[in-house]
């Protein structure tokens, strides 16, 4: 009696996924996106699944959201107006941040902005160093006076960060106290938001926290009271940028956690699909029209990491480590001034997108490139009369690029789909490579409206030996959002000195205290939270460390010296060596709590009809055109095998088949194409 | 006929090579000066000594391996044997200062060479009397540090333990060091692994062709680039602060002809070599200058032999852009960064929408060392401090980064504290030292260190205290950089560029970079811009009235009286003659 319900909201499209657990099928659909108030188009979606699959509300037993609101605040700089109060001499450590410049060779290159105007940044006496202990004591005549300066200048909200604040708060929590008994500002603690080493890094993480906060705070609350005013009695689940899911306050209190939201969704599915179809590792490759995010699946898990990066500025939060590559079906193809051909980075995104979208896109593109080669069906954008954006898309195509090439309009365009490949696999190698992997190891899991059209040679590039295309590829990242555990994060840089496994032990029970807190607030049972635990770890004098998992389901003293043996074996494979012999030093503790969501275990729908819908003349490099069966996917049952070349077709993506490769559809529905 | 498409992906890939190599150099390093700051790079060339292939993460490096490979290997080739490395660092070989030494490895496929790997990187130390390598009083190359001319140290991708242990002792913290070049080999192993593959892939003849064809394609778009700028002979110069030996300034002279697809790059006039380490060789003169010239004709250009094709670089003998032998080289790096200034400087009437005003225009080597009073052991560290960046023609120019050839990151402070007897007591835009104009220069940085309960040793190998960073049309010049012990106290005392200062316990050491000079008048910027500086203390009233001539009461403009002082300072103005703060 109970349906499970995934919400993804992308800038043009809202796509909702329904799961039905007692029928054990899965229906999708989607909605506009309505910007800038994105909170509608979110209950739309909901509205229009219940009402297409003829559910009532009090069946939802799961509701599960990707959102791209944080991502916005921080990518267009919504910034409200903060303040920020820091030690005497240090207000500018914010502005300069590491001092680079974020392009090489362009003068008119810009520094990612400074959030908080340097007006409202206020130095005051006040030193704790890097013992913890106390040099100069808080001067609280000049808080006072710095906290009135800003209750006056109008600022919405105070930021508290100042040296080692981390290893003692006294300092960060007397200020605050300061602002509470002299305004009625609100105000946030570096060391209560992300109490870790680097000032720079954990002012800046703080004040972002605190700025997407004030821009999600209401949207939440708004998603919150419409699922109640439809009956719909479960709460929110909201996806953070580590591939789980946590309620609405949550999500609000950490609110930068919601920035990779979408993204990590796609990523949470591609590591389902790798666990099922039993992949050891695996790469994601959601394409769209402007860009690809690229995740990895090491020894089926996500690959993860505690710092990203959006707009230039540093993201210190728990996520899964996902790149994103400014390629994709919009991609721009150009001839320079030698005559060479490029393709990117300029792209037409999705407005105007491609010029056979008829939407008054006049550069040629990756998504034209493959309609003048017969790889897409120009009906898949257009309804109605399609014949004119065509036609002017094979003739920019002809005049722009295959003229000045000396090429016909389909050697042109195929040489564009290469140099577009060969951009990608040089993307994903590096990626793989950075992670002391060889890429041949891998599986390449192509989903998203483009991914799978260029998958199969992108992974032949790379010889890569499979390609996995999952069901639905188009609404795949909204998949995930049913499929991501419950997973919350702490962390905080340890305080002892050495490798002391009693002072950790007793850090690490503070931390997982106050993490059981955070599941039991959200009404789960203590019992039901599976707690994991985490050590940065390095060589003394070392300036950047390892992560590496403490293993057991307690902390016990063997279990911490297995932590930092893995130490060593990580730091061995990363960087070709180990030195047993010197002095570890432990930088951050970090634990994490997961509590497991039911699998999705949909059957395998076929639709009846024809397999082979029409056949078109499509394109291949050193063959020409040929004769080619457009395939209809969603007839194709468990076992199905088909032979390329081929297209396959069905809502929302289109896959291509080169000649000589195979195709069969797995037990789960997924197409496996082994190169 | 090559294929276009194909040419292209066989260009990706030949990327990739030199990609893998520099992201295994930079993985398997040891230092932080290699992992975090970048300060390394890879390059393949081919059978004929052709460069073709180069991963471009730190400007500095662009003219280093092209010039030192073909110049030495041909001395070499005759007894190459797969597996086999090189290093070298020899300036007079073409290389660039000792700290940045190079591994040259033939590659080898089907028993023949098909080409070479190479890369550079800076290693924190490599002998000689000053830790860091940037010793400010050496008069001879000798001083600072070990001179590697070409030792065949490689032999079946190992090194010869002898050769590497003899290196290793005479360099500090040599576990470190010993990393490092494990770190070089493994990069150009992987650089063979992958352009063997190419071979395999393509055939030996196809990729012949395929380099031919990418080198002069290389050239057409970087030829094509250089058309783009209007033709002419561009000159400019400033003035250097001594040696450091000698405390007399040096001019320091470029002159850029552009002459349809072609440009020279001429040094002619500038100063005698140096007696101390303010000297370079060609091979970071060109580097410097090229890492700018790169923002005007085109950032994403392949660096080939193909791309060089097209500039040719005159350093005259005996100047001290291409001192005589031996010459000390150890600040070098100071010229070509002001070169980059003078590129900026000599481009500006050509091409106003493209180029900036000075920047800091200085390096900055900072280092300092002593024994730590919390555990009785010896410490030394080395840092470079950014500064302003130049106004443009639509934008202020940035505060506080690091400008041209250089970008590498600064050290967290909670880092430095923990590591090292210091407190960093400032870190903060300095108000004012900006040059004004209409789009103003950035902000130059304060970075004031104490050295608590201890005596320390504080050295600076730097430049620019007389030179102030000009403006351009009609904006300000910035406020050069200072340098000073205790500052604001009774004893305060001002600080050479190059020198090295005992400190006592407690002592503060005060590091103030340059601004940037200002673009356009400063009377025509808008008050509301003013206003914003001033109310963010970024520029003080003071200097708001006088050199923007913006009056600004209780927090706002007054209009009024801003009208009356800017035509009060446009007639004091066409009364002198152009001022230039």
């Amino acid at each position: 009696m109970s349906v499970r319900i995934g919400v993804d909201t992308g800038g043009t499209f809202t796509d909702v996924v329904l799961y039905d657990v007692d029928a054990n099928e899965v229906y999708i659909t989607k909605t506009p996106s309505t910007p800038p108030d994105f909170d509608r188009g979110v209950l739309n979606g909901i509205d229009k699944i219940l009402e297409e699959t003829d559910t009532s509300p009090g069946r939802v037993e799961f509701l599960s959201h990707g959102t791209t609101v944080g991502t916005n605040a921080v990518l267009e700089n919504e910034i409200p107006d903060l303040g920020l109060i820091t030690n005497e001499g240090l207000r500018d450590v914010l502005e300069i941040g590491d001092q680079t410049r974020p392009e090489l060779y362009n003068l008119q290159a810009d520094k990612p902005p400074a959030l908080v105007d340097r007006r409202h940044r206020l130095g005051v006496p006040g030193r704790i160093d890097s013992k913890g202990d106390v040099v100069d004591e808080l001067d609280e005549d000049a808080v006072r006076a710095a906290v009135s300066e800003l209750a006056e200048s109008g600022v919405d909200s105070v930021i508290v960060s100042m040296l080692f604040s981390y290893l003692n708060d006294d300092h960060e929590r007397r200020v605050g106290e300061l602002i509470a008994e002299e305004t009625d500002l609100s105000y946030a603690l570096s060391s209560a938001v992300y109490p870790e080493t680097r000032e720079y890094d954990r002012t800046v993480t703080t004040v972002l926290n605190e700025a997407v906060k004030v821009t999600v705070q209401d949207y939440f609350r708004r998603l919150d009271a419409g699922i109640a005013e439809r009956g719909i009695d479960v709460p929110l689940n909201v996806m953070h940028s580590g591939g789980g899911i946590f309620g609405t306050d949550q999500a609000t209190d950490f609110a930068l956690r919601t920035v990779l939201s979408g993204p990590a969704a796609g990523a949470v599915a591609c590591r389902d699909v790798s666990r099922t179809e039993e992949l050891e590792h695996a790469i994601g490759l959601d394409m769209g029209g402007t860009s690809a995010d690229v995740s990895v699946v090491e020894d089926g898990d996500l690959v993860r990491s505690t710092e990203g990066e959006i707009n230039d500025l540093p993201i210190n939060t728990p996520l899964v480590d996902i790149n994103t590559v400014g390629a994709g079906g919009g991609s721009i193809a150009w001839i320079d001034a030698a005559g060479g051909l490029r393709v990117g980075p300029k792209s037409a995104g999705a407005d105007p997108g491609p010029i056979c979208y008829g939407r008054g896109g006049t550069e040629p593109t990756v998504t034209d490139a493959n309609l003048v080669l017969g790889r897409i069906d120009p009906s898949a954008f257009l309804d109605g009369d399609m014949r004119p954006a065509i036609e002017k898309a094979r003739e920019v195509f002809g005049e722009e690029i295959a003229e000045p090439l000396g090429l016909s309009l389909e050697e042109a365009a195929m040489n564009v789909v290469k140099v577009a490949n060969a951009k990608m696999a040089r993307e994903l190698r590096r990626v793989t490579v950075e992670r002391g992997r060889d890429p041949g190891e891998f599986s390449l899991v192509a989903f998203g409206g483009a991914g799978p059209l260029q998958a199969a040679e992108v992974a032949e590039n790379m010889d890569m030996d499979s390609v996995v295309i999952p069901r639905s590829p188009g609404v795949f990242s909204a998949r995930g959002l049913l499929l991501a555990d419950v997973r919350m994060d702490e962390s905080r840089a340890y305080t002892g000195d050495g490798l002391d496994a009693q002072r950790a032990g007793v850090e690490f029970d503070a931390l997982e205290d106050s993490l059981t807190d955070r599941f039991i607030e959200q009404g789960f049972d203590a019992e039901d939270v599976l707690v994991t635990r985490q050590l940065d770890v390095r060589y003394a004098g070392q300036a950047y460390e390892l992560t590496v998992p403490l293993p057991g389901e307690t902390f016990t003293a063997a279990n911490f010296e297995a932590g930092i043996e893995r130490f060593h074996d990580q730091h061995r494979q990363l960087y070709g060596y180990a030195m047993r012999d010197e002095p570890v030093e432990i930088v951050t503790l970090r634990v994490a709590g997961t509590v497991e969501t039911l699998p999705v275990e949909d059957e395998v729908s076929v639709t009846g009809g024809e397999q082979v819908r029409r056949e078109r003349e499509v394109y291949f490099a050193d063959r020409g055109f040929v004769t080619t069966p457009v395939i209809d996917r969603q007839t194709l049952a468990v076992g199905a095998t088909v032979d390329g070349p081929a297209i396959l077709e069905e809502p929302g993506c289109t896959s291509l088949l080169p000649p000589e490769i195979t195709a069969e559809v797995s037990s789960d529905g997924n197409l496996r194409i082994d190169l | 006929m090559v294929d276009t498409g194909d040419l292209e992906i066989f260009r990706h890939s030949l990327k990739s090579v030199v990609e893998e190599m520099g992201v295994t150099l930079q993985r398997t390093a040891y230092s932080t000066n290699i992992k975090i700051r970048r300060d390394h790079t890879c390059a393949l060339f081919d059978a004929d000594l052709r460069h073709i292939a180069q991963h471009d993460i730190a400007p500095q490096h662009i003219g280093s391996l092209v010039s030192v490979v073909p110049r030495n290997v041909p001395e070499w080739e005759d007894d190459l044997e797969p597996g086999d490395g090189i290093l070298i660092n020899d300036p007079y070989k073409g290389a660039v200062h000792l700290p940045d030494v190079m591994l040259i490895s033939p590659l080898f496929h089907d028993d023949e060479i098909i080409g070479y790997a190479a890369n550079s990187a800076h290693h924190v130390d490599i002998g000689g009397g000053t830790p860091g390598g940037i010793p400010n009083d050496s008069t001879e190359l000798y001083g600072e540090g070990l001179i590697i001319p070409g030792v065949h140290a490689v032999e079946d991708w190992e090194y010869d333990e002898d050769k590497l242990s003899f290196i290793l002792r005479n360099v500090r913290e040599s576990k470190m060091r010993r990393g490092d070049y494990q770190a070089q080999l493994g990069a150009n192993r992987i650089g063979e692994q992958r352009f063997a593959e190419l071979h395999e892939e393509n055939g030996r003849e196809n990729v012949e062709t395929y380099l031919d064809e990418l080198l002069d394609y290389t050239e057409r778009r970087v030829r094509a680039a250089v058309e783009e700028l209007p033709d002419g002979e561009y000159s400019a110069s400033d003035e250097m602060d001594g040696d450091g030996i000698v405390d007399e300034p040096v001019t320091l002279v470029l002159t850029l002809t552009v002459d349809g697809d072609e440009m020279t790059i001429d040094f002619t006039g500038t100063a005698a070599e140096n007696e101390g380490p303010l000297n370079c060789t060609p091979a970071m003169a060109f580097a410097g200058t090229m890492a700018v010239i790169m923002a005007f004709i085109g950032e994403d250009l392949p660096k080939n032999d193909g791309f060089y094709r097209p500039f040719e670089t005159i350093t005259p003998e005996g100047t001290m852009v291409n001192p005589s032998y031996n010459r000390p080289v150890a600040g070098g790096w100071e010229i070509p960064m002001r070169a980059g200034d003078l590129v900026t400087k000599a481009l500006a009437d050509a091409v106003p929408e493209q180029t900036i005003a000075a920047t800091k225009g200085m390096v900055c080597n900072v280092a300092y060392g002593g024994t730590d009073p919390r555990d009785g052991d010896d410490y030394v560290y080395y840092e470079t401090v950014a500064g302003g960046y130049g106004g443009r023609m639509e934008k202020d120019g940035m505060d506080a980064v690091q400008t041209h050839f250089q970008n590498t990151a600064n050290s967290p402070i909670e880092e430095l504290e923990d590591e090292l007897p210091v407190y960093v007591r400032r870190y903060e835009l300095i108000q004012d030292s900006e040059g004004a104009g209409r789009q103003r220069g950035g902000l130059g940085v304060r970075r004031d260190l104490q050295f608590y309960d201890h005596e320390a040793s504080f050295s600076l190998l730097t430049d620019r205290t007389r030179s102030k960073p000009w403006g351009v049309f009609g904006g300000h010049a910035a406020r050069p950089s200072r340098f000073y012990r205790n500052p604001g106290t009774a004893d305060e005392a001002v600080l050479a560029s190059k020198s090295t200062t005992k400190l006592a316990a407690d002592d503060v050491a005060s590091v103030q970079t340059p601004g940037g000079g200002g673009y356009g008048d400063p009377l025509e910027r808008a008050p509301g811009d003013v206003l914003d500086d001033v109310l963010d203390e970024k520029v003080s009233r003071e200097k708001a009235r006088e050199e923007y001539g913006v009056v600004i009461e209780d927090g706002r403009v007054d209009e009024e009286a801003t009208v009356e002082r800017r035509q009060e300072l446009r007639d004091t103005a066409a009364g002198t003659t152009g001022e230039n703060a």
